[in-house]
């Protein structure tokens, strides 16, 4: 543990310090302002980070993403207007609070129950995920494909929204990850005779067309601006205060690291359980929703607990579970960097590095959203339509430059339309995005199950991880179908 | 919230018409993945060739578009199906013909006026209409771009109209 310590200590470089520092000046201003959201800021930064090393793009990067869910709760508490979807649970009771002249006291309990969530995850992830990746070495490729495969099926029915179009825009996103050239043969797939396709399709023009300029359309489609602020007033808050915050944010922190394991839980679903997981407690002041301080407490620590713990499934078996870690995974791949088993033993010093930086980074957010909250508050009044242009110019900028090809720049037009056209249908980007990513993985650890099997396809029963993957997805498949019959069957019963 | 008021509004007489929209563009869109993955061999020698995941992903894209259809037929339109019809076109139009000036003036006039028109466009796609509100997203678009080219991006790019042809 001591040497643990000491490699933390170690990475602790003034790059490291200076780089989370922006990462979470820029995640609290996504976090402010309403319309665009981690990944689609975290996909625009992207081609910044190419003069990075791996180490400190992804350091800046997960900065932005844990940072975004501080600057949340500061709107969302002020204005009742989160500018991510994580602060929508905060803002049930802290706007309340606000408006019973209590914004200070809600906005600093908030940070606190946050950093508390933030160090304990930090600590959680730097000693659980060193032994899940060295267990993960030992799983065989049926295994791993069978893991994916659960990990794709989890991410489809616990997402938002409804799971079999989530599954179908998964098998899409595969699709498009295997056009390229066929790693087992040489031969070049889905390519149409495009020979700047034989490379694949660049993650950035993709990111940057879904979650970038379609997400902006979206948020100019649906956008609105605060009619007032609240005033901040004194940001401390009261011994009571920290007595009644203090339970629901230990409570909220390990609902919060659990659930952000799972593949396909969102931020706002860990807020949202652990919300619910407070309704069995006696609250100490104002009822739950009336401005009870264990409603901003037990949110805040979930959402940063989960949006840090995320992190394990990808570091450990290379599973993203959600789409800002996606583009995260995507932003290690392009840095030459695969996630997966054996990441962490083989960059034990980004390893200790990016969870150092999550402790000072938690630490740096705190100093900026404390002190600093009406000012971010007052960022508000700054129209987000004002720096819709030259967003697009920087989007524009960063997918010509990363090869400069304007390929690429087609290829994100391409992306931006058909994004445009599934958010306006009432679907997500996300599981694409993921089908994306781990269609290939899941092919490469068939392909290699069925050549070290003779292509003998029973050995994924005979697999024991395997086989618990297969059986968990059949039975959730079952209760899945199942469940709408079985709601027309009670229905006549209950006439 | 803008959502809830739109879904399961019927869509008029077929209230299962707007429902099987979005599994038809995504289906339509595997039937063209799977024609082309058809068209390369599952299978070379004892091999698994190029082919064989992409007609198993492809073919699950439209075997699952088609359920998807089938189940929101069922539901007789009353999932959530967005706002197709509801929602101004004009924001995605014009931020979309942003990117498409990029692509169309950057080989030929160069890197900052591709910017300001690039801006100008993205601008009134967010609701500016005044003159004034144009000239100042051209202007801070055209000196985002020079900052960019002139510090970030490799000194071989073309920053203005004539050394775009050199």
């Amino acid at each position: 543990m001591i040497d643990q310590l000491a490699a933390f200590a170690g990475a602790l470089t003034f790059q490291t310090l200076a780089l989370t520092f922006v990462g979470a000046l820029v995640g609290t201003l996504v976090g402010v302002l309403p319309g665009i959201g981690p990944p689609a800021t975290i996909a625009l930064l992207l081609p910044l980070t190419f003069a990075l090393d791996p180490a400190g793009a992804i350091i800046m990067l997960a900065a932005i993403y844990y940072g975004a869910q501080y600057g949340s709760s500061t709107t969302a508490i002020l204005i009742n207007l989160p500018g991510e979807t994580s602060g929508v649970v905060t803002a049930i009771d802290g706007h309340k609070l606000a408006l019973k002249g209590r914004a200070g006291p809600a906005i600093a309990m908030a940070a606190l129950s946050s950093l508390f969530a933030g160090l304990a995850t930090a600590a959680f992830i730097g000693f659980a995920a060193a032994p899940v990746a060295r267990w993960s070495l030992g799983v065989s490729p049926a295994g791993l494909a069978g893991l994916i495969a659960l990990g794709l099926f989890a991410a489809a029915i616990i997402a938002p929204g409804r799971p079999l179009p989530a599954v179908t825009l998964m098998f899409f996103g595969a699709c498009l990850g295997l056009i390229g050239t066929d790693s087992g043969g040489g031969m070049p797939r889905f390519t149409l005779g495009f020979p700047e396709l034989r490379d694949g399709i660049g993650f950035v023009p993709l990111i940057m067309g879904l979650f970038g300029i379609a997400a902006l359309i979206r948020a100019l489609e649906t956008g609105s601006r605060p009619d007032r602020i609240a005033p901040v007033g004194w940001p401390w808050p009261t011994r009571d205060d920290v007595k009644a915050g203090a339970g629901p944010t230990v409570r909220g922190t390990a609902i919060g690291a659990v659930l952000g394991i799972i593949p396909g839980v969102t931020t706002v679903t860990a807020a949202l359980a652990a919300r619910g997981l407070e309704r069995a407690f006696k609250t100490k002041g104002a009822a739950l929703g009336d401005g009870a301080m264990e409603g901003v407490c037990a949110p805040e620590a979930a959402n940063n607990a989960s949006a840090q713990s995320a992190l394990v499934p990808l570091l450990t078996l290379g599973i993203p579970g959600n789409p800002v870690i996606a583009v995260l995974a995507g932003a290690l791949m392009i840095h030459g960097i695969a996630p997966g088993p054996g990441f962490i033993p083989a960059n034990p010093d980004l390893f200790a590095a990016l969870i150092a930086s999550m402790v000072v980074g938690n630490i740096i957010l705190v100093i900026l959203n404390l002190p600093l909250a009406g000012v971010w508050a007052a960022l508000l009044t700054i129209p987000f339509r004002k720096l819709v242009p030259i967003i697009v110019l920087l989007a524009l900028i960063g997918v010509h430059s990363v090869q400069g090809s304007m390929f690429d720049v087609w290829l994100m037009l391409v992306f931006a339309v058909f994004g445009w056209l599934i958010l306006r249908l009432g679907l997500e980007p996300t599981p694409l995005v993921l089908g994306f990513i781990l269609g290939p993985a899941l092919e490469e650890y068939l392909r290699r199950t069925l050549l070290l099997s003779r292509g003998d396809p029973s050995v994924f029963l005979t697999d024991w991880l395997s086989l618990v993957c297969i059986l968990t997805i059949v039975a959730g498949t079952i209760g899945l179908v199942a469940r709408p019959f079985a709601r027309a069957v009670r229905r006549p019963t209950q006439k | 919230m803008e959502r809830d008021q739109h879904s399961g509004d019927g869509g008029g007489r077929h209230p299962w018409a707007r429902s099987v929209v979005a599994p038809l563009v995504v289906g339509v869109s595997g039937l063209g993945l799977l024609t082309v993955a058809l068209s390369q061999p599952a299978f070379v020698g004892m091999r698994i060739g190029p082919g064989l995941f992409a007609q198993i992903f492809a073919g699950g894209v439209c075997a699952l578009s088609c359920l998807w259809a089938v189940a929101a037929v069922a539901n007789r339109g009353t999932e959530d199906t967005g706002d197709l019809r509801h929602a101004s076109l004009l924001p995605g139009v014009f931020l979309i013909a942003a990117v498409v000036s990029f692509i169309v003036l950057r080989p030929a006039v160069g890197l900052v006026l591709t910017g300001v028109v690039a801006g100008v466009l993205a601008s009134i796609g967010t609701g500016d209409r005044s003159v004034r509100a144009l000239v100042v997203s051209a202007s801070a678009a055209g000196v985002v771009a020079w900052v960019i080219g002139t510090l970030l991006l490799p000194p071989t790019t073309p920053l203005w109209p004539w050394s775009a042809h050199l």
